[in-house]
């Protein structure tokens, strides 16, 4: 058991959530080939986890009983395991995406003792439950009770993440804001840390190691070919970019958001505003995004509506420069980019120009 | 504006800073921020980078400029294209200007001048000139106390919701009269310093309650009378949903005498004989902070350097120890009142350290150097 803050996460805790330190520790215990014959009920379990979560977009839940949650406690690293071994980003995505919106159905109906840890856990987010605020003069329990507000969030923390929700309910001016803190209901504060439970279970996955001799493992290989023969095939983008035709870090984004791979808001923002002035639609950047990938496209184009100004303020975004980027840690930098300040300087066979046509 | 004068301001500029060189204390961590100064006689110069802040001092008695700024961002090399300078945070910053105010007093002190035939006019500016019909028009955009107090109310109210809202701690926020027509608010704080601009736009429309929509404070021309009024917010509740229904229930409208507070502002909204949307809008304007949008989302930008002249007034911008009391005319004429000689063109009233002057038409006059420059920075005078 882990004790963390006054809450202490048990057994239970760790099934839902098998991401957490403990179940890792737990894991360092043990030699991972006996996980890794085909008798092994985790290895059949962490198949099935994963060709359910592929198919159905949501992984599924083993909570019956007390073997069956340490059955799935374990399993999920091993899944990782065996979708990182099948080398198909698409598959990863998929998968990181079925686990991440299992554990987002567990927290609608989480215990609110239980929600501020887990987040500090995993996210490393400091929230607090709303009704710890009550000693502050202008907030009462009326106040929370009427509004469902469980939980508050640091007011830079709310911004950094509620900038790439498009609906004007998460402008923090809708917002009820006092002392530095905004005020959130549980639906609110999951739907606002989704895309982050996404990127912590795909960041999982992308730096697991695994060691060449285990790959050769029959059981293993034998597991991952009967995944692969039933995993889903990566849907095709409408509109694809060639090597060279942009610059790389709009390249990298472009590629990034057709592999299904989780792509920062940065990186997002940046492919929009540079295909906007490279006399792209709305249209033909919303067909960029695959479909059948986690995308809402309605979030999409209201997101690409907005940077284009036909949404919210009206506002037409520029294109940010290569120092802001390389500060957003999405600078992709190739000798072809020369001594540019901005992705929009940068020449190739068929430049853009500043007025957004191409040359001929 | 004539040589002779533009040589006496820097003169006088020039005196100042070098018999004020404690006076100008140095930013924290000026190191890190751009400095920039724009000379009588050339363009800004910005991308400066200050390592011994004393050494900058003796330069602006050399140059005498006649605008002094520093940057509210700290960078990795102040010294290098904007591009490049390698951002590391900022302070958090505010501008409010009594010109974006729709006060009714520029009516009365707002001048015009035709460059042709020489007409003043009072009040707005005109198409062209009402007497010779030519569009050759100088504008003089002046300001008077009431501008000010209503710039001083603006940045109270602000001030209000950073501390309220924001959490921000009163010692992380200095208040500035900025020289002429307004205020500046700056914010160091570590929680805040590292918003970007997007983020930051976000406070902006937040103090400017831009895009409050009333859906999510509980206003609902569907729901019945009784379920709206168990929906609306209470006056204490944090934010715009209390300062709002305050706003509502401090109206004053005899016919709802009989009605608690909350059942008074669920009327109002149902009420046939009152527009709603534009009581709502008025409502924005009154409870807002009207700042200027473009300052605090541009982390670019450099601002006035506390206690450095302004060149449109010859006033200092000054730190406002106490908002309330601050007395803009007084507290931030800083040059002496040794009397100099000026040809006055024309001028509005004014008042400077409780001394009032003009108005005053076609003129030559011995006036104390504050006033004298006054007059000269806002070009409406020349040395004699």
């Amino acid at each position: 058991m882990i004790t963390i803050l006054n809450y202490i996460i048990g057994g239970d805790d760790e099934s839902k959530y098998p991401f957490l330190p403990e179940v890792g520790k737990q894991m360092s215990g043990h030699n991972i080939q006996d996980f890794l014959n085909s008798d092994s009920p985790i290895l059949e379990n962490a198949k099935d986890r994963i060709i359910y979560g592929l198919k159905h977009g949501t992984s599924p839940e083993f909570n019956e009983t007390i073997e069956m949650k340490t059955i799935a406690k374990f399993s999920f690293p091993i899944a990782m395991l065996l979708i990182k071994s099948t080398n198909q980003s698409y598959l990863i995505s998929r998968f990181a995406l079925a686990e991440s919106r299992r554990v987002e159905e567990i927290l609608h109906n989480e215990n609110p003792d239980v929600i501020p840890q887990i987040f500090k856990t995993i996210l490393n987010i400091q929230l607090s439950q709303s009704k710890d605020v009550k000693e502050e003069s202008n907030i009462t329990s009326e106040f929370l009770l009427k509004n469902r507000f469980k939980y508050k969030i640091n007011l830079s923390d709310y911004l950094s993440r509620s900038i790439s929700l498009p609906k004007i309910q998460w402008r923090l001016v809708n917002r009820s804001v006092s002392n530095g803190y905004v005020f959130l209901t549980q639906d609110e504060l999951i739907t606002l840390l989704r895309e982050e439970i996404y990127q912590m279970i795909r960041s999982k996955i992308d730096e697991l190691k695994i060691p060449p001799t285990l790959l050769e493992e029959t059981a293993l290989k034998s597991t991952i070919e009967q995944i692969l023969k039933v995993a889903p095939r990566p849907p095709k983008a409408k509109v694809r970019v060639f090597s060279g035709e942009y610059p790389p870090c709009v390249t990298k984004a472009v590629e990034m958001i057709q592999k299904g791979d989780q792509v920062p808001h940065s990186g997002k923002f940046l492919m929009t505003t540079f295909l906007l002035r490279a006399g792209k639609t709305v249209d033909e950047i919303i067909d960029m995004y695959p479909t059948n990938l986690g995308f809402n496209q309605n979030i999409t184009r209201y997101q690409v509506e907005h940077i284009a100004g036909l949404k919210g303020g009206g506002t037409k975004y520029d294109v940010p420069s290569c120092s802001t980027m390389k500060m957003k840690d999405f600078c992709y930098k190739t000798d072809a980019c020369g001594t540019i300040k901005n992705p929009l300087q940068f020449t190739n066979k068929n430049p853009v120009k500043k007025n957004g046509r191409k040359n001929s | 504006m004539e040589e002779k004068t533009v040589n006496f301001l820097k003169k006088t500029f020039s005196e100042y800073y070098k018999n004020n060189k404690s006076r100008i204390s140095e930013p924290s961590r000026f190191t890190e921020r751009e400095f920039g100064y724009w000379p009588f006689d050339g363009f800004m110069q910005r991308h400066l980078s200050v390592t011994k802040f004393s050494t900058f001092i003796d330069e602006l008695v050399l140059k005498a400029p006649k605008g002094v700024y520093a940057s509210c961002s700290y960078y990795d090399d102040p010294t290098l294209p904007m591009e490049e300078k390698g951002w590391n945070g900022g302070d958090l910053a505010f501008d409010i200007d009594c010109d974006d105010l729709e006060l009714k007093c520029k009516q009365e002190h707002d001048r015009w001048f035709c460059r042709d035939c020489k007409k003043i006019g009072i009040g707005l500016r005109p198409k062209a000139c009402t007497k010779c019909k030519e569009n050759k028009i100088t504008v003089l955009n002046w300001s008077c106390i009431l501008c000010l107090d209503a710039a001083k109310d603006e940045i109270i109210k602000l001030n209000d919701i950073l501390i309220n809202d924001f959490g921000i701690n009163k010692k992380e926020i200095s208040i500035f009269f900025s020289g002429n027509k307004g205020y500046h608010l700056t914010v160091e704080s570590l929680v805040y310093e590292k918003l970007d601009k997007h983020e930051r736009r976000e406070i902006v429309n937040y103090v400017l309650a831009k895009e409050l929509d009333l859906k999510y404070m509980g206003f609902d021309k569907k729901t019945s009378f009784q379920d709206l009024i168990l929906r609306l917010p209470q006056s204490n509740e944090p934010g715009w949903r209390g300062r709002l229904i305050q706003f509502f229930e401090n109206y004053e409208d005899n016919s709802f005498a009989n009605f608690n507070k909350t059942e008074k502002v669920a009327k109002i909204y149902n009420s046939k004989n009152i527009r709603f949307n534009t009581l709502f809008d008025e409502g924005i304007k009154k409870i807002r902070s009207t700042i200027d949008p473009l300052v605090t989302s541009d982390t670019s930008r450099i601002f006035r350097l506390p206690n450095s002249l302004h060149e449109k007034s010859g006033l200092c911008k000054t730190l406002c120890n106490s908002i309330d009391s601050f007395d803009p005319y007084t507290q931030s004429v800083v040059l002496d009142n040794e009397p100099i000689k000026i040809d006055i063109n024309f001028s509005p009233k004014f008042t400077l350290k409780g001394v009032s002057y003009g108005p005053y038409k076609k003129t030559t006059l011995s006036l104390p150097k504050y006033a004298g420059v006054y007059l000269m920075s806002n070009k409406l005078a020349e040395i004699a």
